[in-house]
């Protein structure tokens, strides 16, 4: 397989072959077998994977301990960009579910081509911002979903705007 | 017939005055409960007679429910819901304390003998008797059922239940009947029927030209009590034909000749006219006393009343009821117009739970009150608001029910 091609052609269609090549240069090949964690949650965040080959999961553990599935992520795409942002611990864990072949661009790597003016890092960093992107939309989503599914909450606003009403306007 | 999808029409036109949201609407229109049950008897041949009885139960957040019960052929689970959420309005809008109820059974009670006509009955009330009560939902007279069966009715719940005169209404007054509940539904309806003349500026009925469309309960008190009042009642008609005359008939004759003849049809000394041309009539007042969905699309545009009063439950269809409107024609709705009977219903049911009996006067003065003081509350929210009395009847009853639902907590 071809990384540089997967890179500039679906992950971050800025970059030149070069940039690209330059870019993957400085990361590490991982190769996963299906099950095992890539992230754990809670753990400091080490950098961006490039996700070549498989698929993984991302899960979050709620307060009653049971994690939930916040997301399935297949081949080609990223991930961990959160910790290449923000830093601090993960904010949930990935595993896999499939055998899996990545690339990981350590934080450190990144905020140094960062800081001498790399181009690609900050053509990356587009990228980066539009898989965020993305996970905003399909959060908002998730949000009216889930304030639709909190049926009590508006049929109580519902019935006391229509206790209001038949109090006030349509009393005789 | 005025179907479930008709009184939702008009309940949702009245919703949307008031602004209520869907999700109110719905827990408004929604039934309590349907029943349907098997209604098997032996038949006099020996065979078995095979019937479904039908109870909807629509609204009890006022009261006890209350409706009628009716032996038709085409009584069904939807016809019932329609007309159950009519009563729920139509008592509300009166202000008894009552939910609506509706149901029966479907059969064509000319096909059986009095003998299976009392073992339907008695089989019914076995098979409903835990879901009616004093205190639950009281069954009524309807479409081919009388105070005989409402005997029955009383009669069995009672072996059942013991003694329970306030299950039903409608009975004989031999037998915990009200006096004046036979004629309370025609005695309201021109009642109601001067009222409107009286807030319209239509003037007294004396001399007023009236056409009626049905001779059975309800159209033959109301030809009797429009004539005491000096009205001309210039056509009338029942299921085998009608009659008219331009000087107007004589109605003491005329209930005569009905009772004998069994129909108003053939009445000497008077012009024929069917069912269909009656509504047509050049008239001052228009009667539809008989089924449902008579005044249409097709036919609305012809009628030449100057105000139309709706003694039948649900005698125009929406369309029409759109038409009527746009050529000015007042139109006084069912669910006020002949909310006569339930209120003596009512009255009959407060006897029999206190054990005393009224005279006929205190029923009328009481009735008379009811229909008065329901008509300045429509008069008033159809002025205010600028909407026809019908729609200004549902909203006085949507308030009523609602300000119940929400005051019990849902």
């Amino acid at each position: 397989m071809d990384f540089v091609d997967v890179v500039t052609t679906h992950l971050c269609r800025t970059l030149t072959r070069g940039e690209a090549e330059r870019l993957l240069a400085g990361t590490e090949l991982l190769a996963v077998e299906a099950g095992s964690t890539i992230i754990r949650e809670a753990a400091v965040g080490e950098g961006l994977y490039f996700l070549f080959e498989g698929k993984v999961e991302v899960k979050r553990k709620r307060t009653d301990g049971e994690a939930t599935r916040l997301a399935v992520v297949e081949a080609p795409s990223l991930f961990g960009e959160l910790s290449l942002v923000v830093g601090g611990p993960s904010t949930a864990t990935v595993s896999a579910l499939t055998e899996c072949r990545l690339r990981l661009l350590r934080k450190s790597d990144f905020h140094a081509r960062l800081v001498d003016g790399d181009l690609a890092a900050y053509k990356l960093l587009g990228a980066v911002a539009e898989v965020l992107a993305r996970r905003v939309l399909r959060l908002n989503d998730t949000m009216v979903e889930l304030s639709e599914r909190a049926h009590p909450i508006t049929h109580v606003e519902d019935l006391a705007r229509l206790r209001e009403k038949l109090f006030s306007e349509w009393s005789f | 017939m005025a179907g479930v999808d008709d009184v939702n029409h008009y309940f949702r036109k009245a919703a949307r005055v008031m602004d209520l949201s869907s999700r109110v609407e719905r827990l408004l229109v929604t039934p309590y409960r349907e029943v349907k049950v098997d209604v098997s008897i032996t038949l006099d041949s020996g065979e078995l007679g095979t019937f479904i009885g039908y109870r909807v139960q629509h609204d009890k957040s006022r009261g006890p429910m209350k409706g009628g019960l009716r032996y038709h052929p085409t009584v069904d689970m939807d016809e019932a819901l329609g007309l159950a959420s009519l009563m729920t309005w139509k008592t509300a809008v009166v202000n008894l304390p009552y939910g609506g109820a509706k149901g029966g059974i479907a059969v064509d009670p000319a096909t059986l003998s009095a003998r299976e006509l009392e073992r339907l009955t008695r089989r019914f009330v076995q098979q409903i008797h835990d879901i009616i009560g004093p205190q639950q939902d009281i069954p009524a007279p309807d479409v081919n059922t009388n105070a005989q069966i409402m005997a029955w009715i009383m009669d069995e719940y009672s072996t059942i239940h013991g003694f329970s005169p306030a299950v039903v209404t409608g009975k004989p007054v031999d037998l915990f009947g009200s006096r004046g509940r036979e004629e309370a539904t025609g005695r309201g309806v021109v009642w109601a029927l001067e009222e409107m003349l009286a807030d319209l500026g239509g003037g007294a009925l004396k001399g007023k030209r009236c056409a009626i469309q049905g001779f059975g309960n309800v159209g033959s008190w109301a030809a009797r009590f429009l004539h005491e009042r000096g009205a001309k009642l210039v056509a009338v008609s029942d299921v085998k034909g009608g009659v008219t005359s331009p000087e107007g008939l004589d109605v003491p004759a005329l209930l005569a000749h009905a009772r004998q003849a069994g129909s108003v049809a053939g009445f000497p000394g008077t012009d024929a006219v069917s069912n269909e041309d009656l509504l047509a009539l050049e008239v001052d007042i228009l009667i539809p006393a008989a089924l449902g969905g008579v005044l249409t699309k097709e036919n609305a545009k012809d009628v030449r009343a100057r105000w139309v009063v709706e003694a039948a439950n649900g005698p125009t269809t929406p369309e029409a009821d759109e038409i009527l409107h746009a050529r000015g024609i007042p139109l006084l709705p069912d669910i006020y117009a002949n909310a006569g009977g339930v209120t003596v219903s009512y009255f009959e049911w407060v006897q029999n739970i206190q054990q005393f009996t009224w005279e006929e006067d205190k029923v009328n003065a009481e009735l008379h009150r009811h229909m008065r003081e329901a008509y300045a509350t429509i008069a008033k929210v159809a002025r205010e608001h600028r909407v026809p009395l019908r729609t200004a009847a549902f909203i006085v009853a949507i308030g009523r029910v609602g300000r119940a639902t929400v005051l019990r907590g849902v």
